[in-house]
């Protein structure tokens, strides 16, 4: 009976410390994105009407084509995202709702690679995505800088 | 056995058992914060980094959204070919938000880079490029000092560079 | 009797696993003293270094949004749209200030190239400097920390393109005067 009740009492005493102690966050190491399997080679033919032009200014570290409106059907947005074959970096883009939270993003594309579509979630507030795109160095994966655009962005219905 | 002790140490087993079972569950099956694994590949502080002497902290005014940094740096850096080295002073102080890696540059030839500096630390010697030991002969040489900055929890490079001149003297 | 044991052989084994610290030189007794002549020797250089230079430099989001000439109002009775907004970019955080803590004289200059043909970065300067592109700082001597010499620019674009850009890299090119 004694022992009993000091076995109890360890056990209370240890699930109050227990259920104190703060939560450890999980840490996540990282993990290199995956290439994208949609990814083509060579230069996209993109109808006149989505803006598409190639980005580039002295400084950054890579070309970029991606259309200036983006049209979302069935959750697919075509943005034409092209990793101009004289970059030495990978590319890869990432939307972003009004929230900062991620709706979509592609896998990376080599130099010399495009990307017609890229899957999104539900979106419905199209005034506020924000589109991203992120360059790595080739095998390290350390950043080589980031650009963040405002396209316009349509939902079409089939 | 009494019915009064019967009911305690029955009481006591389900406290018991209840007790551990919570316990279990608090430290090894509740749920944890949600963590997002980093965008990029984590990059090394630089192994020639010291701590600056007096740094006076405080904090650079930023603007909403933005970011801030403190470029220090001595115009001369000095090489000596033998050793494969570069004298030079390059601080970031703790006042910085930004992790930086710094580059001496001669023309379009990279004389020496370093891995990221973080605040509070600076660099007083580095390492040669592999090419610049080939390519740099006994003299002087003008050269740019080029100033990335790193975010320091992401690892992202900002789009702001910051270069400034240095005069490289280089000796065998 | 068995827990006293079980102590006295634990402290016997703490007491084995202390590693006696050797020294690499003679025992000294209590009575030698050791001394070693160094000759100190340095050569004085005026300014080993050069000028020290040391900025602040800060920025904001640098970010844009573009509305294109072609929004406006439809008019289904002339097939056309009125009342067209110029195209235009509307700026969020775009400054960036340069604060001189060196004791020299320096000057930052700002560069930025175009992301695309159609448009032009252009450098403002708010805080009394000619407007060159060059913000001119004087030297932090005599100065107090909070009172170094400060120089503002604001980052405008104009021009029109497909898209809106947040615009990449500008460069601030410090030099010494």
């Amino acid at each position: 009976m004694l022992v009993l009740s000091l076995a109890c009492v360890v056990a209370v005493i240890v699930m109050i410390v227990s259920l104190c102690m703060p939560k450890e966050a999980e840490q996540k190491s990282f993990v290199p994105p995956p290439f994208d399997d949609g990814a083509a080679v060579g230069e996209p033919t993109v109808p006149d009407h989505l803006g598409y032009s190639i980005l580039y200014q002295e400084g950054m570290s890579f070309k970029v084509g991606i259309c200036g409106k983006i049209n979302v059907t069935n959750g697919s947005a075509d943005v034409y995202l092209t990793n101009v074959s004289e970059n030495n970096v990978w590319l890869k883009v990432r939307f972003y709702d009004r929230s900062g939270d991620i709706v979509g993003e592609s896998g990376l594309i080599k130099p010399g690679e495009y990307l017609q579509s890229v899957t999104l979630n539900d979106i419905s507030d199209t005034d506020n995505i924000t589109v991203k795109v992120m360059s790595y160095e080739p095998d390290t994966y350390k950043s080589m800088g980031a650009i963040t655009l405002n396209p316009k962005i349509s939902i079409l219905t089939t | 056995m009494s019915k009064r002790i019967l009911i305690s140490i029955i009481a006591l087993s389900v406290a018991f058992v209840i007790s551990v079972s919570v316990s279990i569950w608090a430290i090894f099956f509740r749920d944890r914060d949600e963590v997002l694994p980093p965008d990029y590949s984590p990059q090394d502080t630089d192994d020639n980094q010291i701590p600056i002497p007096d740094d006076p902290g405080g904090e650079i005014q930023t603007p909403e959204g933005g970011s801030a940094v403190n470029i220090t740096y001595a115009e001369n850096v000095t090489v000596d070919l033998s050793d494969e080295k570069a004298t030079l002073y390059y601080a970031n102080p703790s006042r910085s938000g930004q992790n930086v890696a710094i580059a001496v540059v001669v023309g379009e030839e990279v004389v020496l880079r370093s891995e990221l500096i973080t605040p509070g630390n600076m660099v007083t010697s580095l390492p040669l490029a592999d090419r610049a030991k080939k390519k740099l002969t006994v003299g002087s040489y003008n050269a740019e000092i080029i100033v990335y900055c790193y975010h320091p929890e992401t690892g992202e490079k900002a789009m702001v560079d910051t270069k400034g001149t240095v005069i490289l003297t280089v000796s065998e | 009797m068995k827990k006293i044991l079980a102590i006295a052989l634990t402290l016997a084994l703490a007491l084995c696993l202390a590693v006696p610290a050797f020294a690499d030189e003679a025992t000294l007794s209590s009575n030698t003293t050791l001394t070693k002549n160094i000759t100190v020797s340095g050569t004085y250089d005026e300014n080993p270094t050069g000028e020290v230079i040391s900025v602040d430099v800060s920025w904001g989001t640098m970010s844009f949004t573009y509305t294109p000439a072609n929004d406006g109002t439809w008019n289904p009775a002339t097939h056309a749209y009125t009342n067209v907004p110029d195209p235009v970019w509307t700026p969020t955080g775009n400054t960036i200030t340069v604060t001189n803590h060196s004791n020299t004289a320096v000057d930052a200059e700002l560069s930025f190239a175009k992301a695309v043909d159609t448009i032009t970065g252009t450098f403002t300067e708010t805080s009394g400097t000619a407007n060159n592109g060059k913000l001119e700082l004087a030297t932090a001597e005599d100065t107090e920390v909070n009172e170094a010499p400060t120089a503002t620019a604001t980052f405008t674009v104009s021009g029109s393109i497909a898209e809106s850009d947040d615009l990449g890299t500008i460069t601030v090119t410090i030099v010494n005067k």
